[in-house]
């Protein structure tokens, strides 16, 4: 009977043993306590856009790429080409599939942190988003639309790929992430997604998701939503505002002038 | 110490200052010459990243100010003709519906830029050349002898047979007395400038202002202070009527961009009607004819020189 008691708190003490471990193995795996610094965003009268920091305690890795990606919009845009020896908007192209913001934090080279196949699955760096943009015109495309479009939305700092990620170690051993995304100033009113991946040996090891809440507040509110809204009165307030601007600086001025003459 | 603004509409922060700086500067330009000052200004907002379309509606706003700030401070001095004013906007409307649908035409036909960058090299170098020419002709003659040639001309003019342009300004019904431009013709000449004006306005997307002036002078034979009054106050009737269609059907007119550049150019235009009292005619010319001959040269360089970028914003020419 001792024996079989014996082998019972043996047999239960090797389970607690077991989950213990079963709980802390993976945990050592994990990215714990993301958050992006503000977590909310107020674009008010002189927002003016904004350093999002992104930390995390991160698991033992080789590299990490943090990601704000916003939500598809389809853009119009006029094609430059070269006719005879001038250049004139040839073509318009209809952009589809395209993320109207695009930021990428990375701690290494993205070629170093993970594989091809990882990238076109997580959609990261330009390479996987080229594949996924679609470019539709009246008139037959060069093939040169990937590159320049990236090259466009890059120059009106909608795209952004940097290397502000950096792992350090805290005095207790814990591997801590610090990522910079900069935050333009016309990034839209919506809801974002910050995403953190670990890698190792070119491997996902993790990943998580952190919201981000962009809102427009104030002065700028009032009036996108009255432009928006109520059109006829906000063209017909705009001319009578201007109207009456114009109107007191013109008899200030003549008014000083009849002073002096 | 750099003050930023968040300009809701157009959806980006600017710097105050900038704004200021260039609304006081175009605004300067549009009380000496009496241009709106859109083909200056459009550009200059696109270069510091205002969205093409928002830039546009938004400039017509501003000018909507600085033209009214124009007239007030020209009508005062007895600068402007109403009545020639009038004639010249009913040619404009006309002239504008026509230009915009040729521009359909033409976009269907896929050579609408084409046509849009010869019309703007041709009657930027044209109108640029000519008035340069003459006003430096002017200048470097003496004073009485511009008269005693222009008292000449007139008659010689009289003593022989007067040119076919004034046979057929003369032979034209609704012949009127324009009492603040000191001319008397046909209402059909105003009325049929202005639709020519109003169809190259249309196709090059912009107030017009720079082709009335030189229209104003050289076929009109106005007096060049009361052209420059006269055409700001066409300018602020078409302007007040571009805002609202903008606001009302696009939504891109910026109340915040367009108040930031008014107060800047409300004051310019005042400062520039001040240093117009002070320059004399040809002066200003030769300074307009080279500014519109500037514009045409950055356009022709613009044609030749491979793009930074290939793709633009779409939907406005």
């Amino acid at each position: 009977m001792t024996i079989l008691k014996s082998l019972i708190y043996v047999i239960i003490l090797g389970f607690i043993f077991c989950d213990a471990n079963i709980h802390t193995q993976p945990e050592q795996n994990k990215i714990e306590n993301p958050r992006v610094i503000p977590e909310h965003i107020n674009v008010g009268p002189f927002f003016k856009g904004l350093k999002a920091i992104v930390n995390a305690e991160i698991p033992k890795c080789a590299g990490v790429i943090v990601k704000l990606i916003g939500k598809n919009k389809e853009m119009v845009l006029n094609m430059k080409g070269k006719k005879a020896f001038i250049w004139l908007n040839v073509a318009q192209v209809t952009v589809t599939n395209a993320p109207s913001i695009y930021l990428l934090a990375c701690s290494n080279k993205l070629d170093e942190l993970c594989s091809d196949a990882e990238q076109e699955k997580e959609l990261l760096g330009y390479n996987s988003l080229k594949g996924r943009i679609n470019y539709e015109s009246n008139k037959p495309l060069s093939g040169i639309e990937s590159e320049e479009f990236i090259k466009f939305k890059e120059h009106n700092g909608n795209y952004n790929i940097n290397n502000k990620a950096v792992i350090k170690t805290a005095p207790d051993g814990k591997q801590l992430l610090d990522a910079t995304l900069e935050i333009p100033s016309f990034i839209t009113a919506e809801n974002y997604t910050v995403k953190i991946y670990c890698f190792n040996e070119k491997k996902l090891i993790d990943k998580v998701a952190v919201n981000l809440s962009v809102e427009e507040v104030g002065l700028p509110l009032f009036i996108t939503n009255l432009a928006k809204n109520s059109p006829a009165t906000y063209g017909i307030l705009a001319i009578i505002v201007a109207m009456i601007a114009g109107g007191i600086i013109g008899l200030t001025f003549n008014k000083k002038r009849v002073r002096k003459n | 110490m750099n003050l930023f603004i968040y300009l809701p509409v157009a959806g980006v922060s600017v710097s105050i200052f900038l704004l200021l700086g260039l609304g006081l500067a175009v605004g300067f330009l549009s009380g000496l010459f009496g241009v709106g000052g859109g083909f200056l200004l459009t550009p200059l907002l696109i270069m510091i990243g205002i969205p093409p379309t928002v830039a546009a509606a938004s400039d017509s706003n501003q000018i909507v100010a600085a033209s009214t700030s124009g007239t007030v401070a020209h009508g005062r001095r007895g600068n402007v003709d109403f009545k020639m004013g009038f004639y010249l906007l009913i040619g404009g409307v006309i002239g504008g519906t026509l230009g915009v649908q040729l521009i359909k035409i033409l976009r269907a036909t896929g050579n609408a830029d084409f046509v849009i960058k010869l019309t703007y090299i041709v009657m930027l170098g044209i109108i640029g050349t000519y008035m340069f020419q003459e006003s430096l002709r002017n200048l470097k003659m003496p004073r009485r002898r511009i008269k005693k040639i222009s008292r000449m001309r007139v008659s010689e003019a009289e003593e022989k047979k007067p040119s076919k342009i004034l046979q057929l300004y003369r032979s034209l019904p609704f012949q009127t007395h324009f009492e603040k431009s000191g001319v008397t013709i046909s209402v059909i000449t105003p009325v049929f400038l202005g639709i020519l004006v109003g169809i190259l306005a249309a196709i090059m997307g912009v107030g017009g202002g720079f082709i009335m002036v030189p229209v104003m002078v050289y076929m009109l034979r106005m007096p060049m202070h009361v052209v420059v009054g006269t055409s700001l106050f066409q300018i602020l009737v078409t302007c007040i009527n571009v805002t609202f269609m903008q606001a009302y059907y696009n939504q891109t007119v910026d109340i915040v961009l367009a108040l930031i550049l008014l107060l800047g150019s409300t004051i310019g235009a005042q400062l520039g009607a001040k240093v117009s009292d002070r320059l004399n005619a040809d002066q200003m010319k030769v300074i307009l004819a080279l500014m519109v001959l500037l514009v045409m040269v950055q356009m022709v360089y613009g044609l030749l020189v491979h793009p930074e970028l290939l793709f633009s914003v779409g939907g406005s020419h």
